[in-house]
């Protein structure tokens, strides 16, 4: 598809040029039709005024100079425009005294104008006019339509050469248009091949205008920007996967090793036990992945459901509270009843992940607080506590997929926790605000109704 | 007479896995590997169980049981797919399985899904009390009594204590107490549960001489009056 685009001269561009054409051949010829009428019409009123003002000079001619001034005045305009007139006088007998005529038409009146005669000695048509003048004596002029045809020809001639320019200019606007669309549409499907042989970073230029062209270069443009944004998340999972997951691999190995070697049954049992306890995490760490993976890339979200929170977050209290009264930890739980659109699981695996964080950062003796609350159209969870906090610099980091923020001095085990909550919110249409509790650490994810 | 399994799975590694476990275990085993074969044998053969991968050639897995449930058939299905996600085991469950396990899995809790699904196919009549030697739970009135004296728990340790005396004598794990108890689909791998065990011992064992709730390491807990 691709390369047909490239290189086909497209059926469309040359269906828009013969509609061009097509289009001002019809307003040319309705155009000439009219020139014709209208010049039809003028050069015939000319014509019959020139043939009255001609039966005038005669007219003049035989009162001021009689006969003789009459037979010379119509012999001298014969000679001059016998091509394309017939003049002819005649005497009251009838005979012929002069012009260029060899015999007077037939059946013609003597006081005759403007009369259609077809085949008078070899001419196709002439229009006859007669006056009689003194003596009996009537002069005749008559004249071909030449003109008209020399006209006819000169108009359907030009309509030609017209067609012909209008045609050529049509064809070079179009070729002209089309080759500037095809640009635009080259420029996109270079950019469509640059992304498919490779490179995520190609974008179509953006003119910043509003034509129809910048409009599907800006979609493009999103849909690419969204595409990199997934596939750098992949590669970033794939690498995590391969970094995180050779670790606990590695210790696996070791235990089992370990089990191999000694001697001992009760060694054997231990390292098995603990081989097995390994092998756990490193499929729940491949499962984290997974969620994170499927939550970023909005896979999850057809199993989205109406969830009730005040349950869901009563539910990760009632799982967490031992723990957090095992060290002394005030846990206090306060829900208002809201429901939002959501995934239960990834849900509760954020407000599990953020209490457990919590509990594990508060000190002995110190506080945590879960709460639940509207939000408009959605709801707020928001997860307290009063540990060390994270520094404002490292929140961005905290959040990222496998840094653990100051590895040194802090528990094991928040690797994914919080990438979790942020793919979680993000899936959610919301977001995760990280805050100082001042001292600790405030957790808010707010979820965006629907 | 042991109980007649079906286990269908493409992969001839995993399905001799299960195969050969379950017939250790005692059960009678039939291995299918592709779904249109699987749909024949469950309908035309009597099953107390099917186990059931999901990426089959022929036909997938869970059209292969929506077929089963559109002709009726009730019997149990566990699934035991390399689709491990929550959303996946939503699908699974909503084309009718009964119970989905992700693979990897371990083959004890396999064991313990699967017993649970024949057990709850055999009886029918509700119980309304649960006892463990000297351990008696009403469930109608929701007390508990150890020795004739009462045990206060709270809701959830209520709830453990029921799955525990539910599944007597066998291994309860510690996903099947997350998923019953509280509906987790996942594992927040911490000692969360061996907390709330351990409360739950203190109310159930302290102050006699028998100990009745057991841990098994690694694995999860028992409750028997043997160790």
């Amino acid at each position: 598809m691709m390369s047909r685009l490239t290189r086909a001269w497209p059926l469309r561009g040359l269906l828009l040029i013969f509609a061009i054409i097509l289009a001002v051949g019809l307003a040319y010829s309705v155009a000439v039709e009219f020139v014709d009428a209208r010049g039809k019409a003028l050069i015939s009123l000319q014509e019959r005024n020139a043939a009255k003002d001609e039966l005038d000079l005669f007219s003049i001619v035989d009162r001021a100079e009689g006969r003789h001034g009459l037979i010379l005045e119509v012999s001298q305009q014969a000679e001059l425009n016998g091509r394309t007139s017939v003049f002819a006088l005649k005497d009251a007998n009838g005979a012929l005294i002069a012009g260029n005529l060899k015999a007077w038409p037939a059946s013609l009146e003597n006081n005759a104008f403007w009369l259609a005669r077809r085949n008078v000695e070899g001419r196709s048509e002439l229009r006859i006019s007669t006056r009689r003048l003194s003596d009996g004596m009537v002069v005749l002029v008559g004249h071909d339509n030449q003109a008209l045809e020399s006209f006819q020809d000169t108009v359907i001639g030009s309509v030609w050469v017209a067609i012909a320019i209008v045609a050529v200019t049509c064809i070079l606007i179009a070729m002209a248009i089309t080759s500037l669309i095809m640009a635009r549409v080259r420029e996109l499907s270079a950019t469509a091949q640059k992304v498919s042989s490779g490179d995520f970073q190609a974008r179509a230029r953006d003119r910043r205008g509003h034509g129809p062209f910048d409009q599907i270069a800006r979609a493009q443009n999103m849909m690419l920007a969204r595409i990199e944004d997934l596939i750098t998340g992949l590669r970033i999972v794939t690498d995590s996967l391969a970094h995180d997951l050779r670790t606990p691999l590695a210790q696996t190995r070791k235990y089992i090793e370990d089990g191999v070697l000694s001697g001992g049954l009760q060694d054997k049992q231990n390292a098995l036990e603990a081989a097995l306890t390994e092998v756990d995490r490193t499929i729940s760490t491949f499962s984290s992945l997974i969620d994170i993976a499927r939550a970023e890339g909005g896979l999850s979200r057809n199993a989205m459901e109406a969830v009730a929170l005040s349950p869901l977050a009563q539910g990760v209290y009632d799982l967490f509270q031992p723990l957090a009264e095992e060290r002394a930890i005030h846990f206090n739980l306060q829900v208002t009843a809201v429901h939002i659109h959501g995934h239960r699981t990834l849900l509760m695996q954020a407000v599990s992940n953020l209490v457990h964080n919590a509990i594990k950062y508060a000190p002995d003796g110190g506080q945590v607080d879960l709460e639940i609350s509207a939000y408009g159209d959605g709801a707020q969870i928001l997860v307290a506590d009063n540990g060390p906090g994270i520094a404002p610099e490292e929140r961005d980091d905290a959040v990222r997929r496998f840094t653990q923020v100051g590895v040194d001095t802090r528990p094991k085990g928040l690797g994914l926790g919080l990438a979790i909550v942020e793919a979680a919110a993000r899936l959610h249409n919301g977001k995760l605000i990280l805050e100082d509790n001042a001292p600790g650490l405030r957790a808010c994810i707010i979820l965006a109704g629907h | 007479m042991p109980y007649r399994i079906l286990v269908v799975d493409d992969d001839p590694n995993g399905a001799e896995f299960v195969t050969k476990g379950l017939r250790q275990a005692g059960y009678t085993v039939e291995q299918v590997g592709n779904g249109p074969d699987a749909l024949h044998m469950a309908i035309s053969e009597p099953f107390d169980a099917i186990v059931l991968d999901r990426n089959l050639p022929g036909l997938d897995g869970l059209s292969v049981l929506r077929a089963l449930r559109a002709a009726h058939k009730d019997i149990p299905v566990l699934i035991l797919s390399a689709l491990a996600h929550a959303d996946e085991r939503v699908n699974g469950l909503r084309a009718g399985a009964n119970d989905y396990l992700g693979k990897p899995f371990s083959f004890l809790e396999f064991e313990l899904r699967l017993e649970n699904l024949l057990k709850s196919k055999g009886n029918g009549t509700a119980e309304t009390s649960l006892t463990c030697a000297d351990l008696e739970m009403d469930l109608l009135s929701r007390r508990v009594s150890r020795g004739g004296k009462v045990i206060d728990l709270l809701q959830r340790e209520f709830q453990i204590l029921e799955q525990l005396l539910r599944h007597k004598n066998k291994i309860v794990t510690r996903t099947m107490l997350l998923e019953q108890v509280w509906d987790y689909r996942y594992d927040p791998h911490t000692s969360l549960i061996d907390t709330h065990i351990s409360r739950l011992r203190k109310k159930v064992d302290d102050g006699h001489p028998v100990p009745l709730l057991h841990t098994v390491r690694s694995v999860g807990y028992r409750l028997a009056d043997t160790p």
